[in-house]
């Protein structure tokens, strides 16, 4: 019990379980998929992606040990030595060197890659190019940057790739309410 | 030279010198690599013809690895994981105010590298790949778990992660009508998903939107600085009291680059400690010296020749760029391997007359614009990395004019964030990407005409072979530390 508590707190370990449920999930679903008789089984769809279930299976299998075996060591190790080290030097964590700000800058950089992807069905490719590259050069800056030369640099840029994508290379982006 | 009549066109002149351009500029950058260069700009080329097409990407390939030691050798920071040795001796020589010349033997250095590898690439492609003809479907098996087991035990982090990332990449490669079958695997009720999932998109995702994920969370953290360059060439002496340096250490790149999965940057560190170790003037090396320049420069330039051997001639990518490179290839319907040089030998002609043509192009542009370049290194991220995201988002929409296709690029970032930051690399994912319908047609092809018996695998000379060379890859490092274990125990 003490040692399953220990792995859940590992970074592993939901990475284990997520690669255990994939590998259920595959092969439960290529187990569905048509048998015709008389033929060679590898020629059935479900074979292929069956045998990759069973082989990722094995694999988080050999992961989970490993993790075992490390906590494992950790603790032997950890009764042997006079000295803990403060917890902060431990590790490297899952965020290494992000600050609570720039943890925020990508979350919102992610949530405008979103909101491209609809302004530009909804607005047209110039018009959300434009938003994006100012709300996100904005938010990287810190506010350090002045305001006006952020959107000089976002019209720009944007004229420079409607240009190139829309006139020379002619990419057929969807048609908005603007350009 | 069969492909000599494609450069009556002059376009296919510009598309090398943009290629090399643009892949220099990118490759000075710190942080955005030679592999997220090719992936971000290849979408853009779909429009063009085919030769003009491979031409430039040949030329961002060349350029983005030459273009790495800039960033190296002014800031200690290298631009693409190859320059990494560079800036060992290249940074002490620009705190010495030599930059210039540290700049200049790195350019010299890389074209004499970049013409040696493709000498031997033209020499020796040919033969592996009629050597290759006689393969069947048990050999391209065997190719490709030894391509995926290669790449699984270099990527940083341990074996375990590197496959388990390989086969995640062959179960995406099953997404999509089977081939052999027709019937549709795990659609999820998308019809774009009928094809699969687009492997480029992918490619842009865990490669170009992943870094820049990371460069957002360290933008506070890590700082820019640039610096004045002048006198970019050595003199003729120095530069030409190095052509042992230059001959061992670009065969060594050629011969490591070859290696499946290996690399630009594998082969110029190998090449720096064999030059420090085993030339009579190696101790100079580490302390700002033009050896130190030469050695990494000219192997990783020549590590792109080497390369592409094993991608050209077997359809399995000598690095993580070529993997890229060869999504191209398979993209514009051509298939890698013995039968390209059978059907396509004019082409295959035109990459090997594109990649010198390239490396002349980029000597060029390497001592007349670095001074320029190196002003890049200032360039502040709040505006560079929304125009590479922005890149990114476009490159992805403009391959298939699909929505679909931006929402697998954005996934795909996360998903190769989130796998970087507990210790997977994204090349295993990748290549196992591109490896998988090659290995699920050639396995169950092999299970069908053996009906069903596995010990056709082992029954074929070269396919035992190259298992057994999986097995050693996959293996030996165990068998290597309990042996070792062992042995000093009885010590």
């Amino acid at each position: 019990m003490k040692l399953f508590k220990k792995i859940i707190k590992t970074k592993d370990f939901m990475l284990i379980i997520f690669l255990y449920a994939l590998s259920i999930y595959v092969y439960s679903v290529s187990q569905s998929f048509p048998v015709r008789p008389y033929i060679p089984r590898a020629q059935n769809p479900g074979f292929y992606p069956s045998l990759l279930s069973l082989v990722l299976i094995a694999l988080s299998t050999i992961y989970l040990i490993q993790v075992i075996i490390k906590i494992k060591k950790e603790e032997t190790s950890k009764k042997q030595e006079d000295f803990e080290a403060p917890p902060e030097k431990k590790k490297k964590t899952f965020w290494g060197k992000a600050t609570s700000q720039t943890k925020k800058y990508l979350g919102i950089s992610v949530f405008m890659l979103f909101v491209y992807t609809f302004l530009m069905n909804w607005l047209g490719f110039a018009s959300s190019t434009f938003i994006f590259l100012l709300v996100v050069s904005k938010v990287l800056s810190s506010n350090e940057e002045k305001l006006y030369k952020l959107i000089i640099f976002s019209l720009s840029v944007t004229a420079i790739l409607y240009v190139v994508f829309d006139i020379v290379i002619r990419i057929r982006f969807p048609e908005g309410l603007l350009i | 030279m069969s492909g000599l009549h494609f450069f009556s066109n002059p376009i296919i002149f510009f598309a090398i010198f943009s290629g090399v351009f643009v892949g220099t500029v990118f490759g000075a950058l710190p942080g955005l690599t030679a592999t997220m260069t090719i992936a971000v700009f290849l979408p853009f080329t779909f429009g063009m013809d085919m030769i003009i097409s491979f031409a430039f990407l040949l030329g961002l390939y060349e350029g983005a690895v030459y273009g790495g030691s800039i960033a190296a050798i002014i800031v200690n920071i290298p631009g693409t994981p190859s320059a990494i040795a560079t800036g060992l001796d290249g940074y002490v020589m620009c705190r010495r105010g030599e930059a210039g010349k540290a700049i200049g033997m790195a350019t010299i250095a890389s074209g004499i590298g970049g013409m040696i590898s493709i000498f031997i690439l033209a020499l020796f492609a040919p033969l592996i790949a009629s050597f290759a003809l006689d393969f069947s479907a048990q050999e391209f098996v065997g190719i490709a778990l030894l391509g995926l087991s290669i790449i699984a035990v270099i990527s940083p982090g341990n074996l375990v992660k590197g496959l388990i990332s390989g086969v995640l990449g062959l179960m995406i490669g099953v997404v999509g009508i089977d081939t052999i079958s027709g019937f549709p695997r795990f659609l999820f009720g998308r019809p774009e998903l009928n094809v699969g999932v687009n492997i480029i998109p992918v490619m842009i995702g865990v490669y170009g939107l992943t870094e820049m994920f990371i460069q957002i969370m360290e933008i506070e953290t890590t700082k820019r600085v640039s610096q004045k360059i002048k006198n970019v060439i050595p003199s003729l002496r120095e530069i030409i009291e190095l052509w042992p340096t230059y001959i061992r250490c670009s065969l060594l790149g050629v011969f490591v680059g070859a290696i499946p999965a290996a690399g630009g940057s594998i082969a110029a560190l190998v090449a720096y400690g064999q030059e420090k170790r085993f030339s009579s003037k190696g101790s100079d090396m580490g302390s700002g010296c033009l050896r130190g320049i030469a050695a990494p420069e000219s192997a990783n330039n020549a590590s792109t020749g080497g390369a592409l051997i094993p991608m050209l001639t077997l359809g399995i990518p000598g690095d993580p760029m070529t993997a890229v490179l060869m999504g191209a290839l398979i993209i514009n319907g051509l298939r890698p391997g013995p039968m390209l040089f059978q059907e396509q030998m004019p082409f295959v002609s035109s990459i090997f007359i594109s990649l010198a043509i390239g490396v002349i192009l980029m000597v060029i542009i390497g001592l007349v614009g670095a001074k320029y370049f190196a002003r890049l290194i200032s360039l502040k991220r709040e505006y560079l990395i929304p125009i590479i995201m922005l890149l990114c988002l476009v490159g992805s929409f403009g391959m298939r004019d699909s929505t679909f296709d931006i929402f697998i690029l954005i996934a795909a970032g996360i998903i190769g964030f989130v796998l970087r930051r507990i210790g997977f690399t994204p090349a295993p994912l990748v290549l196992g990407m591109i490896l998988g319908p090659i290995f699920e047609k050639n396995l169950r092809r092999a299970m069908i005409l053996s009906r069903g018996d596995w010990t056709t695998f082992v029954t074929r000379p070269i396919s035992l072979i190259l298992l057994i060379i999986t097995a050693f890859v996959l293996f030996g490092p165990y068998i290597s530390e309990y042996y070792k274990a062992n042995f000093s125990k009885q010590e």
